[in-house]
């Protein structure tokens, strides 16, 4: 009988990706609870990237995003025992992220509040084409809005949370809530505009 | 303003489900941080298995009986004799013994004692040094028409006259012919000494500035929840009410000497203006004292009566067979148990995750349990305990109010919590002994306080 040549198995079989494939996702969990690395790892990879994008959307840079991320995935990691294996283990690990943001958006806050420093938006978005705009710049855009306003329109118009949820999480009033929403809007609004001009503008040219 | 209608759909389709692929530096950290909480878990419940023990340890040294050597003393109280310098003669007893023919007449006193003493010597015998003056086991004789089993016979049951020996009895008698014993009340060695285990290092690698403070800037009043035990150092003063009895003074100081002491309790403290602090709480505290008492006076003899029937009558001969002194001695472990409420007030102050707090105030005793034994004044074992037969009151009720203060350096390991170290000092306004007693005894207490602080706001 012949051996099986060691080129027959592919590099991309070992890889932690390869193994997200073949594992669901309660083994994952029953293996992190179980306290093995791997498990861990496992879980990080599968859900790191969409968490990665939702700590971006909360915080100033990307520096305080991979902390906002850290800090997160080991609350999920020693919290784990309390997922009671109910809805979604995604819609879980998302709001520990959630959390975790607008707890460092309340500690910067504070201490802006105590600078004198209100954070400003950044200069508008490079010109380009509404249709070709990337998440990455949508990301950029969302950056750009005073922390207020970011943290309301990512709890309400993005994830869903109703005002009230919103306000008591961020410790703020429903009216307040609602206004910084709708100041949010009419920014992002303004952005978009300016960009379809200039998109408009470049395409005459041409 | 012209305004998007959509604009909120526009961003939740194309973030909602975005992936982002994360910095390659964060998972390393997050293994780190997760292997950091792990080995801090194993820190904490080997901490929280001590502490239990110790607890543990603490209440089973709260119920364990005296050790006392209570044969001897109950012994004692039936056949000791103190030497004519004693301060507690037995009067019946201090006449000299004359001869043999006046220890046999039936109205003698001392007759009747060693009757009263023989009919108890099955539950006063001693264990007998010199029993290798004997040899084995004779038959019956009597003393007075009843037949008595007899123990021993003597080395000289060859000769003709004592030919048998009546069982063994204690007489107790002032012998001035002994040496007398010099150097007054020899202190015992202390049975026990506290000893604490050694500190493990600290095993974080690095420092993570700032990482774990609370921010009492946005939160400057808050509460905290403290925990701790540790170890005590009172210091006992002793002050004789009167002159007269400084030498009595100097026997309780000869008897008794501090063995060890720890304090536990919870505090509970209201920071506010971000730097004051209001606190009070429940603190125990306990102290163990040895009280070992030699009587230098003390003479044990031991004497053997025999009865012998000659030309139709009975004669008793009394001998000594056996004389010990100096070995009497009491040794207890006295206990005291202090609940106190403490009343204090303070500030702290923080630079990153290391703050230090100082405060003072008042503690007003709740309860004060004693145990044990101490000498009293006329030079005897005398036990306090109250409620115990025998027992004469010493102490007061409640300790009162005492004066306190403190200094604690805390480290916060996550921002809520905090672990602690906090000397401290108490001194008690009164004396803890009544004003009857002739000695006061009043305490200082230095002590340190190692725990935990939980932050809630």
């Amino acid at each position: 009988m012949e051996s099986v040549p060691s080129a027959y198995i592919s590099p991309e079989s070992q890889s932690p990706f390869f193994a997200i494939q073949l594992l669901s996702e309660t083994d994952i969990i029953r293996g992190c609870l179980r306290g093995s690395a791997q498990s861990q790892r496992l879980l990080y990879e599968r859900f790191a990237g969409k968490m990665y994008a939702v700590c971006l959307r909360y915080a100033h840079t990307q520096a305080d995003a991979a902390d906002i991320l850290q800090e997160g995935f080991v609350k999920v990691f020693t919290k784990l025992g309390q997922f009671q294996f109910q809805g979604s283990f995604e819609g879980w690990i998302r709001r520990i992220m959630i959390h975790t943001a607008l707890r460092t958006y309340q500690r910067q806050r504070y201490e802006m509040e105590q600078s004198g420093y209100e954070h400003l938006p950044e200069s508008p978005v490079e010109p380009e084409a509404l249709s070709l705009l990337s998440e990455a710049e949508l990301l950029k855009m969302i950056n750009g809005l005073p922390d207020g306003y970011r943290a309301v329109f990512n709890l309400v118009a993005i994830e869903g949370y109703s005002h009230a949820e919103a306000a008591e999480l961020l410790e703020i009033q429903e009216s307040t809530s609602r206004s910084q929403l709708t100041k949010a809007r009419r920014w992002l609004a303004e952005q978009l505009k300016l960009l379809q001009k200039v998109h408009v503008a470049s395409t005459t040219q041409a | 303003m012209e305004q998007p209608p959509n604009i909120d759909q526009l961003f939740r389709e194309r973030l909602q489900h975005a992936d982002v692929p994360p910095p390659a530096f964060v998972w390393p950290r997050v293994e780190e941080e997760l292997r950091r909480r792990r080995r801090r878990f194993f820190l904490w419940l080997w901490l929280g298995v001590g502490l239990a023990g110790a607890g543990a340890w603490g209440l089973w040294q709260v119920n364990v009986p005296n050790n006392s050597l209570a044969g001897v003393v109950k012994t004692t109280q039936e056949t000791v004799v103190h030497s004519p310098s004693s301060s507690h003669p037995i009067p019946e007893l201090t006449s000299p013994i004359t001869s043999p023919a006046v220890l046999s007449s039936p109205n003698n006193p001392i007759e009747s004692k060693l009757a009263a003493l023989r009919a108890a010597a099955p539950q006063v015998f001693y264990p007998v040094k010199k029993q290798a003056q004997f040899n084995k086991p004779a038959t019956s004789a009597t003393t007075s028409g009843t037949p008595v089993q007899p123990l021993f016979t003597t080395k000289d049951a060859s000769s003709s006259v004592i030919s048998e020996i009546s069982p063994l009895t204690y007489l107790a008698a002032p012998l001035t012919f002994l040496p007398e014993i010099k150097g007054g009340l020899a202190p015992l060695p202390p049975a026990y000494s506290l000893v604490l285990p050694k500190a493990k290092p600290f095993m974080r690698k690095k420092k993570q500035p700032l990482k774990n403070c609370y921010d009492f800037n946005q939160h400057p009043r808050v509460w905290l929840l403290d925990a701790y035990v540790g170890p005590s150092l009172p210091q006992r003063q002793f002050t004789a009410t009167q002159s007269e009895y400084n030498s009595y003074l100097q026997q309780r100081r000869s008897t008794e000497k501090t063995d060890w002491a720890f304090n536990a309790g919870v505090r509970g403290s209201l920071l506010f203006g971000r730097h004051f602090l209001l606190r009070t709480g429940a603190h125990y505290e306990q102290m163990t004292e040895v009280f070992a008492y030699g009587d230098p006076n003390y003479i044990r003899v031991l004497t053997e009566q025999t009865s012998q029937l000659v030309d139709g009558m009975w004669k008793t001969v009394t001998d000594t067979i056996s004389i010990s002194y100096g070995e009497h001695f009491v040794k207890t472990f006295n206990r005291f148990g202090m609940l106190e409420i403490p009343l204090l007030a303070g500030a702290e102050f923080r630079a990153g995750r290391v703050g230090v707090s100082v405060q003072g105030g008042a503690s007003l005793n709740i309860l004060f349990w004693k145990r044990g034994t101490i000498l009293n004044a006329g030079g005897s074992p005398q036990k306090f305990t109250p409620g115990e037969e025998d027992a004469s009151p010493v102490f007061r009720h409640r300790a009162g109010w005492s004066a306190t203060a403190s200094a604690q350096l805390f480290y916060h390991l996550r921002p809520r919590f905090r672990v602690f170290a906090e000397p401290y000092y108490s001194r008690a306004f009164r004396p803890l002994t009544l004003a009857s007693q002739p000695v006061a005894q009043r305490y200082t207490t230095w002590g340190l306080k190692l725990g935990v602080t939980k932050i809630f706001d």
